[in-house]
Formats: structure tokens, sequence, C-alpha cells
């Protein structure tokens, strides 16, 4: 078998398989509910426009635009360009601009083939994959383009192959020169020359063409045509007109409105694609090292993708367990001295910005005279309150270090000497207690920032039994959102539970995380409603009574009792849930 | 003498895959069984049965007369697992790993434990370093030492040896008759018949989820009909070249 067989088996085989994997993952009712729930969200978001045959009244027509929107694009993507070639050969480090996975630099380097071979199949796989993003793109963007569409496809596909062919030889040369000991003053040199080439021409051109339209005196519609003329004269200077060659090309073909009118761009674009592409061909570079630095490259992103993103932390201290007591703190322990390693950026913004609070709040209390500082207090008491209703909202979905992280060592977990009570119990402790902190600094905060300011039309009694009634519900609905989220995690482990190896991907899991949010927000509603309606009878008996502002103190506290009954059954009932679970079909 | 692990009929299913059944079994205190087997044959199965991992399909399974379903909390107190592949909390360092199992299995005196634990693996010196900074035969002992911590009186495990150096391999040889010696009851899954042969008092032979096999090597001799021989012949005298096994 020739190596471009080889290569295309590959690709095809793969893609092949991971079409039948997904779709028979679908015969799990989940993923296809999950599937479907993405499918519709990207429907209606991107390819209801674009399959439709209606007219869009809100998306333009190009071709229907003079040519001042033509000639901007061909400049724009020109100058985009100037600096895409120049950061190419410039910036960053010299390594391979197409990555290795581990499989390949095993297989491809130990196998029998030239780097010529190696290059010319990441060449046809990096190409299929610019085929791939020019029809996504064309499919997206078809309406407001009305274009042809044969010639927006190809139009769209050799202009992104000419990028990433030119970025592929800018980085095998630089891969070429580093191992050949090309001093990196002398690469420098290259980029300063290919800078100075650039801004000669445009210096030319700006010479060549007639002196800039004066604005003074000049009515709008004048000085729009003037300058209009003036960027033609500026584009159509010799000295810039073969720099301007491929934004031509890519806007001719792209905005044709016939298949006719697009043969020369087309052609055009194909005939500096086949010299790039030769160009890349002809280069043999010694590859092998950079490639394995680019599986290993490629291995850390993968890694840290899986930790969404957070590097390996600092370990600075420790917090030391007493080892007698509840066993369950254990695991509230652990998972606090992750939330402090995972987010303690975060956490230390967090103690910044209530520090800052607290520190301004006792400046407010020393300057109360000014009025226009006191608006100001009560603007950013309202604010921070703000803040703290949100958190029942965001907190659980930005602290994630509980069930839902540990659930895929559920094996571990289920060797603890620790009922599923406890388990649940000490997973959600470490999060509760953070966020629910946070929440009664917040509250403090925003109530000493109001006491400062002073008016605001409610009384000093009134505010505090607010602030009060804040204290007990939103730690409790903030509980409650955390037990949803860990609980949806409990039932669909395979979908929600966090930073495995083998992570569900793609559009079912996407859909399932979708459907996931939407369910939670809706069980918190539902969850809150029984708290809701007695909270708003005992608040309405205690206004009878005559209680005053109190009332609403009272209603927050029978509606907090609730929602605790609530999230100390729902926390029983997942407790049972995590003992009956079976690893093997989670 | 009550067993420390005693097994009836346990069986467990897949869908309508029989990973595992109709084993019986006892190991006493002191005790070193072997789990041996072709690959797919069960031995990870059951001990994730015994665990209480898996909750079995059919059959009990007691850990100190604790009944792993039932009293389920009594009985992982008294029990060590230690998979294969060493799981590990990624954001908590090597002391305290070490302290959060003291919590868990109330071990007060887990500091001077812990560090005779650490000497004996190799692993002083790297009390403050995470899991990713470990390698993964450092890994696993850690794993090793977070499961001896609590002096447990069954210790499961499962390829117990991979990933070790050869004098982490012998460390871990004298370590486990250690525990032995010291009346713990062991359960080792292994394909290394040497191993298997050198450290176990009795050998449990799995084929397709079945016992074809248990006792000592004289008693599976003489329950084959072989004259002589290793661990490694009888195995596969018994589980045939295609690792089936002969129906029971």
């Amino acid at each position: 078998m020739s190596l471009a067989r080889a290569g295309a088996f590959l690709v095809v085989a793969s893609a092949r398989n991971r079409v039948r994997v997904a779709v028979r993952k679908l015969r799990e009712p989940r993923y296809l509910v999950g599937a479907a729930a993405m499918g519709l969200y990207l429907w209606s978001l991107f390819f209801r426009r674009a399959l439709s045959q209606k007219p869009d009244p809100d998306l333009l027509a190009l071709q229907h635009v003079n040519g001042v929107l033509r000639l901007g694009l061909v400049v724009v993507l020109t100058l985009v360009g100037a600096v895409l070639v120049w950061s190419a050969w410039t910036l960053g480090s010299d390594r391979l601009s197409f990555s290795f996975n581990e499989a390949e630099a095993t297989w491809l380097l130990s196998g029998p083939l030239s780097r010529r071979g190696i290059v010319r199949y990441k060449v046809g796989v990096g190409l299929l994959r610019t085929l791939f993003s020019a029809l996504l793109a064309t499919l997206i963007f078809r309406r407001g383009i009305a274009s042809a569409t044969v010639p927006l496809v190809l139009g769209t596909w050799l202009g992104f192959s000419l990028l990433w062919l030119h970025g592929a030889a800018a980085s095998l040369t630089r891969t070429r020169w580093k191992q050949a000991g090309v001093s990196l003053s002398r690469r420098a040199i290259v980029g300063t020359v290919l800078l100075g080439v650039f801004l000669l021409a445009a210096l030319l051109a700006y010479r060549e063409a007639s002196p800039l339209p004066a604005l003074a005196g000049a009515t709008r519609e004048d000085f729009t045509r003037d300058l209009f003329e003036w960027f033609k004269a500026l584009g159509d200077a010799p000295v810039l007109r073969w720099m301007c060659v491929p934004a031509r090309a890519f806007v001719g073909a792209v905005f044709a409105k016939a298949d006719a009118q697009a043969g020369q761009p087309l052609l055009v674009l194909l005939l500096l694609d086949a010299a790039l592409l030769a160009w890349v061909l002809s280069l043999n570079v010694p590859l092998e090292e950079a490639a394995l630095a680019s599986a290993e490259r490629r291995s850390r992103l993968e890694a840290r993708r899986r930790r969404r993103g957070l590097p390996l932390p600092r370990v600075t201290g420790t917090l030391r367990l007493r080892a007698t007591g509840a066993p369950e703190v254990a695991l509230a322990w652990k998972n606090w001295i992750a939330l402090r390693r995972v987010y303690g950026t975060r956490l230390g913004l967090i103690v910044v910005m209530v520090g800052l609070g607290f520190g301004s709040t006792l400046w407010g209390a020393f300057h109360r005279s000014s009025p226009g500082g006191a608006d100001l207090r009560l603007l950013i008491a309202s604010c921070v309150a703000g803040v703290a209703g949100l958190t029942v909202l965001l907190g659980p979905m930005l602290f994630r270090t509980d069930l839902r992280a540990d659930l895929r060592r559920l094996d571990t977990l289920r060797t603890l000497p620790l009922s599923g009570f406890q388990v649940v119990r000490g997973e959600l402790l470490a999060p509760a207690l953070l966020l629910c902190a946070t929440q009664v600094a917040l509250l403090v905060f925003a109530f000493g920032l109001s006491v400062g300011a002073g008016g605001g039309g409610f009384s000093f009694a009134a505010r505090l039994c607010w602030m009060l009634g804040a204290l007990l519900l939103l730690p409790a609905a903030t509980t409650a959102m955390l037990v949803v989220q860990n609980a949806a995690a409990l039932v669909f482990p395979s979908l929600l539970v966090e930073d495995e190896e083998s992570a569900p991907r793609g559009v079912e899991a996407a859909g399932t995380r979708l459907l996931n949010l939407g369910a939670s927000l809706l069980l918190l509603l539902v969850g809150v409603l029984p708290g809701a309606i007695l909270g708003v009878a005992v608040g309405a008996v205690a206004h009878f009574l005559g209680l005053g502002p109190f009332a609403y103190t009272l209603g927050c506290a029978g509606a907090a009792g609730v929602l605790g009954l609530e999230v100390f059954f729902a926390l029983r009932w997942m407790g049972l849930g995590f003992e009956r679970m079976d690893p093997t079909t989670a | 003498m009550t067993p420390q692990l005693e097994v009836q009929g346990l069986g467990r299913s897949y869908g309508d895959f029989r990973a595992v059944q109709g084993l019986d079994f006892t190991v006493a205190a002191g005790e070193v069984l072997g789990l041996v087997g072709p690959n797919g044959a069960g031995k990870t199965t059951t001990l994730r049965c015994l665990a209480g991992i898996l909750p079995p399909t059919t059959g009990l399974v007691r850990i100190g007369g604790h009944d792993i379903q039932r009293q389920a909390v009594a009985a992982k107190r008294a029990l060590a697992y230690l998979p294969d592949e060493p799981r590990l909390f990624e954001y908590l360092t090597v002391w305290e790993h070490l302290n959060f199992t003291a919590r868990l299995y109330q071990v007060a005196d887990w500091e001077v434990e812990g560090r005779a634990l650490l000497e004996t693996l190799e692993l002083s010196g790297k009390e403050s370093a995470l899991p990713g900074e470990l390698s993964r035969g450092m890994k696993q002992k850690l794993s090793i030492a977070c499961g001896f911590l609590h002096r447990p009186a069954l210790v499961l495990l499962d390829e117990p040896l991979t990933g070790l150096d050869p004098l982490g391999i012998r460390r871990m040889k004298e370590a486990l008759r250690g525990r032995a010696e010291s009346g713990a009851a062991l359960v080792l899954s292994s394909h290394l018949l040497p191993l298997v042969e050198e450290l176990c008092h009795r050998v449990l032979i799995l084929a397709r989820g079945r016992q074809v096999a248990c006792g000592t090597v004289p008693e599976i001799r003489t329950q084959v009909g072989a004259k002589g021989g290793s661990l490694e012949d009888l195995f596969l005298a018994i589980t045939g070249p295609d690792g089936d096994g002969p129906e029971r």
C-alpha cells in the first residue's frame, strides 16, 4: 500500500469509526435526547437561516453594495494577510505549524516513511481540514453573502488553504533554520526585511496616489466619494497592485454573482496555492525532533484541557486534619484543599474585593457628610447585594470541586468506609461553606455600605430585616442549587462528570449539558416553590400582625426552613442513589 | 477460626453476560490467596465485588464477619483495595493523602506509621509532591502506603507489582509477607505466576468467570492429575492454550 493510500485509509477509517461510535451512542436515550437538544440549538442558531430559501431582510447581500465595501475588504484582507505573513516568519517559537498526536509521532516516525512522505501526509490532512472549515463557514454565512455556491465554497477553501500552506512553509523553513544553527538575530532580519518591504510598498503607493482628500470645507458625500477614489488609486498603484492579488482573487471568487464570473479569481487562487504547495513539498526538513515536541505539547495541552485549562497548582503549605472525628470531614477537607489549589486566584480576588469593600465601608462611615458619596455607596451596596444573589446561580457552576469532580473516582469512593449519605454530605460541605461564607460577607458588606449611605427611602430597621432575611434565604438557595447540580451528575455520571480522560465529547454531550443547565434551573424553581409559598404566607401573617419589616425576615426564615428540609431529604436520596450506583453502567 | 474473607456463590452479570459465577472460597487471617486466570476470566470483577465497588448479582461476601452489602461501612473499615491503576486525588500531596486516609479510618498514630511506610516504599522526601509530579511506580507506592496505613485485616491487590522497579518489587514482596505474618489476609491477582507461586499459600484459578481450581499448588496438581510441574504448567494445562478452561 502506498503512503497516500495508507494515509487516506487512516483518515477515512478514523472518521468512519468516529461516526460509528457517535451513532452507536445515540442508541442510549440520554445521548439521543442530548443530541436532539443540541441539534435544535445549532439549527436555530446557525443552520435555520443558512438552509432557508427565503431572503433574509436582516442580512446584507454584499454584491449589491457599491465598490467601497469590496475595496475596503481587499485592503483589510491584504493588511491582515501582511500581518499574518510577517508574524509567521517572525513571531513565536520555531515549531511546526501542523501538530502531531502521540500515535502519529510513534507510527509515522518509526515507520518506513521519508520525511517528505510524512509532510505530504500532514499537508493532505491539513488541506482536508481547511475544506471542512470552508464548508462549515459557507454553511453558516451563505445567506449573508448570497453568492454563487460553488465559487463561494471553492474560493473560501482556496483562501483558507493559502494561509495554511504559507504557515506550513514558514514553520518548516524556520525549523530547518533552527536545526541548521541559523541565529535568532539572522532570522529576525528576515522578518524585519518583510516588514520593510510592506512599509516601503505602502509608502511608494501613497506617494503615487493623489493627495489624501481634505475634510475641511467638503460635504460628507463629497468626502466619502473622494476617499473612495483615493483608496482606489492607492490600491491600483503598481507597487501595491501585486500585493493585493490574493485578496482581490479571494473577494472576486467569494462574491461572484455567477459561476462564470469566478473563473479567473479561482484560477489565480489555485495557482498561488499550487506554488505554495510545491514549495512546502520541496522542503526536506529534519522534522523528527519537532514532531516529538509537537506530540508532547499536544499531550500536555490535552491534560490541561482535562483540568479545564488550569495549570498544575503550586503547593504552598498544608492544612493539617485531625485523625479522629467525623470521617466524612476528610472529604470536605480534601475538597477545600482542591478549591484552594484549583481556584486559588479566583478566591484571592474575592477576598481582595470583599476586603476593599469593607475598607471602603469603614471609610464611608467616617465621611458621611458627602451626599454624592452617600448615593454612590447606596449604588455599590445594591450591586454587591445583587452579586450575592447571583452567587446562587453562578457559584455552584463556578466551583465544581465536589461530587461532580470525584465521581470519576467512583471505585475509590466506593471502597471508603462511609455510607452514601456521608459521602454526599462530605463532598458538598466545602463548596457549600465557601459559597455561603462569601454570600454572608457580601451581604454584611452591602448592609454596612447602605448604613453609611443613609436615605434611600428605607429605615435602618428595614434594611437590617432585609439583610437578615437574605442571610437566611440565599445560603439555603445556594446549597439547594449545589444539591441539584450534584444530583444531576449522580443521575447522568457519564455525561456530566468532570475531567474524565474519556469524557464524552460531541454534539450529544454538549446537548446534555445544555439540558442539564435548563433542568437544574427548572428543578431549583420547583424546589423553591413550596418554600416561597410558605415564606409568603408567613410574611403575610406577620405583616398582618403588625411586625413591620420583620415580617420579611420571618418570611425568608420560613422559606429557608423549607429549603433546608428539602436539601436534607435530597441528600438522603442522593446517598441511597450513590450506594446503588453501578460503576459499570455509570 | 472465623475467616477474614468468606465468599459464597458469588456471581456478577453485565446484562446477559455472566462475568463471574458460582465462586466459593474463604481466606483466613495470615493467608495469601492468589487469583489467577487468562485475560477476561473475571479476576478484576471478582476483586471489585469483594471490595464493595460492584454489587454482586448473586451470592454473599463477608469481610471479618460483616456482609459487604448490608454492613458495608463496617466491612470496608477492615479492607484495603489496591487497584492495578493507582487512583489518587490530583490536588492532594503525598502527605495529605496519608492524612486524608488517617481521618477516614480514624488512625490516631498515623504520622509515625506514615513516615515508616514512606521510608519502606522509598517515598521519603516526596511528602509535598502532587500525584502529577510522581512517576507511575511512585503513584503505585503511594496507593500502597495509603492502603496499609490503617492496618487492614483484608488487603485486595490487583496486579500489585505493575510499574515497580526491581527494588520496589522486592520491597513490595517483603511488605506483603510482613502483612500476612502480622495477621492480615491477602488476595492478590496477577499474571506473574512465579510471583503467585512464591507468595501465595493457596491459588484460585478462574476461567470464563468460573472457579476451575482452588487450593495449594500440590492440591491443584492432584485435582488435575498432574505428577509435577510449576504453577505455570498447571495453569496452562487447566485453562488450555485458548484460555477457555474446562467446563465444570
